[in-house]
């Protein structure tokens, strides 16, 4: 653990509140927008990154300060982020899916950036979850494998295979929008 | 090496986590193969376009919020016993309003009455009925001591307050 982050977790444990402040302030962005990416939701972004921070205040006790305040803080999101998909997909399971603005195949440069931005965030949106969060902290939060592993609570090896498959799979998706013009 | 070979080293060639010598070998072999050349660059793009992807940067008022909301949870305040409470709240604010309130709404009323010259009818009857709504739904809220406690009713009785002292204005 960074000695910056030693000294925020015990001024924490002692109750004080702009130690909370300063943990909510330094992280706030990196969270909400790592959950507003992964569900899309501006609202759920909200609500989900909020309680990381109060899952990581009350659990402080449970930090063995093994990992990173960052790290930790990441893992909390992630878990809260992966089943919170999980609950919405297993709700919308029954559901005819719902229809997007036209994203029928067409040649890539002729799509508006909006679409573009649409087409790419509802096929990052269609990957497991797991290879999600595994690609928008490798390229959003440009973290090292070894620290995405530790967030994931996975082997580095397993990260890599699941960024290579994200990866992937955007690419055969992405091709298809430009190929079937 | 076949290109199936390189190509399954590309993404990691693309993100420069390669041994120098074998980012040097698949470097020299997509100047040679245009076939991995096209994979390279559909990578590139597809990666791109992933870091693209947006967020919302929402401005600070947004962020003072955020943290309010989260300070409130973290340490809700002292609980006193909830009469002593209650009465606390009740002190505050609300009866003053509640009065001001009440004395406003039968001078307008009043005045209603007496004038000669009524204000359009549909208006003046949705308006008090709107009032009259938002005022018993938010008594009905108060007798339940326990929504005393949220700082969210504080925020209600501004909005009567606003209510019944801007109301009546607009229907005089
Ligand atoms: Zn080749």
């Amino acid at each position: 653990m960074k000695e910056a982050d030693r000294a925020l977790v015990s001024q924490l444990r002692e109750g004080d509140q702009s130690a909370f402040d300063t943990l909510v302030r330094q992280y706030q962005r990196d969270l909400f927008r790592l959950a507003y990416r992964m569900t899309r939701n501006a609202e759920d972004a909200k609500d989900l990154s909020q309680e990381a921070f109060l899952r990581a205040y009350r659990g402080l006790g449970n930090f063995d300060g093994r990992s990173s305040l960052s790290t930790w803080l990441y893992r909390i999101t992630v878990n809260l982020c992966i089943s919170h998909l999980r609950q919405q997909r297993s709700s919308d399971a029954g559901e005819v899916p719902e229809t997007h603005a036209d994203l029928s195949p067409r040649p890539l440069d002729e799509l508006e950036a909006r679409e573009i931005h649409g087409a790419v965030g509802e096929a990052v949106s269609e990957l497991p979850p797991q290879q999600q969060a595994t690609l928008l902290l490798r390229v959003h939060h440009r973290l090292p494998y070894r620290e995405i592993a530790e967030i994931m609570e996975s082997s580095e090896g397993t990260v890599r295979v699941n960024y290579f498959h994200a990866v992937a799979k955007l690419r055969a998706q992405l091709k298809g929008l430009r190929d079937d013009a | 090496m076949e290109c199936e070979a390189y190509r399954s080293k590309l993404l990691e060639y693309v993100d420069g986590d390669l041994t120098a010598a074998a980012h040097a070998e698949l470097e020299a072999h997509l100047t040679r193969c245009p076939g991995c050349r096209e994979e390279e660059h559909a990578l590139r793009e597809t990666l791109a376009l992933v870091a693209r992807m947006p967020a919302p940067e929402p401005p600070e008022v947004f962020w003072q919020q955020y943290l309010r909301e989260l300070r409130q949870k973290v340490a809700p305040a002292p609980r006193l016993p909830r009469l002593q409470n209650w009465l606390a709240t009740l002190t505050a604010r609300p009866i003053p309003a509640l009065a001001v309130g009440i004395a406003l709404f039968l001078a307008v009323f009043l005045t209603w009455q007496s004038s000669p010259e009524r204000p359009p009818i549909r208006e003046l009857t949705s308006l008090d009925l709107a009032q009259q709504l938002v005022l018993s739904q938010d008594l009905d809220m108060l007798r339940e001591m326990d929504l005393l406690e949220e700082i969210d009713l504080l925020e209600d009785w501004e909005l009567i307050q606003s209510r019944i002292i801007e109301g009546p204005r607009k229907a005089t």
